[in-house]
């Protein structure tokens, strides 16, 4: 598989983008309306998602480096390089 | 996904220092990718414990899970996303700690179920990043 098409491929899959951090919001806020949660839980709750986006991006920064230095793997190991 | 096709075309049109900092980074560790899926596992089993007098030994566990991971992560040179990672979801788990251990508040079964809930998926998207690091 040439690098293009490993990259296409791996663009599909991102595992990340599953996590709806939106829905998640609406969810609480709904527990929240009807007293199911409390002012103090739902006001973690909120502050929970902002750090569970930050993790969300940090993930994203992880992956993309993980796949550049597996493509800069393959592609030495392809040219029969020896650091 | 744009973002991401971004940041991969701006490590490949990097140059010199900047690109061999970019590709210098910490490779697959076995025992850190354990420690991630403890958290994830340990999150699983204490939403379990919900409503229960059980709940507090459920969550002192998850706490020192995450602690571990985060304290493993920081010893590992050039780790900077997964250190990110572990010390946000440190601080996600410890409003739980400080509700069911320190403060020992009343805690409702909707935040109980909704924290681990929260928990367990941060801890998925960690475990599936650090186990894709390159080998």
């Amino acid at each position: 598989m040439d690098a293009m098409n490993e990259l296409k491929e791996w663009v599909g899959n991102n595992n990340t983008e599953l996590a709806d951090w939106a829905a998640e919001a609406e969810a609480y806020t709904n527990d929240f309306k009807s007293g199911a949660l409390s002012e103090d839980e739902y006001k973690e709750l909120m502050e929970d998602l902002k750090r569970s986006e930050k993790i969300s991006q940090a993930a994203d920064d992880l992956a993309v480096r993980s796949k550049a230095n597996e493509m800069l793997d393959n592609i030495i190991i392809a040219a029969g390089c020896v650091l | 996904m744009k973002k991401l096709l971004v940041l991969f075309a701006m490590v490949m049109s990097m140059s010199g220092c900047a690109a061999i900092d970019y590709f210098d980074m910490a490779r697959f560790d076995n025992n850190e990718y354990l420690l991630a899926v403890n958290v994830r596992t340990q999150a699983n089993l204490g939403a379990r414990k919900c409503g229960t007098p059980e709940a507090n030994h459920e969550v002192s566990m998850l706490w020192s899970d995450a602690l571990k991971l985060k304290n493993y992560a920081e010893s590992i040179e050039n780790n900077e996303e997964t250190v990110t990672m572990s010390t946000e979801l440190l601080e996600i788990v410890r409003g739980l700690d400080q509700r069911y251990n320190i403060d020992k508040k009343e805690v409702s079964m909707s935040y109980c179920t909704s924290k681990f809930g929260l928990i367990e998926k941060n801890a998925t998207i960690i475990t599936n990043v650090v186990g894709k690091k390159p080998r």
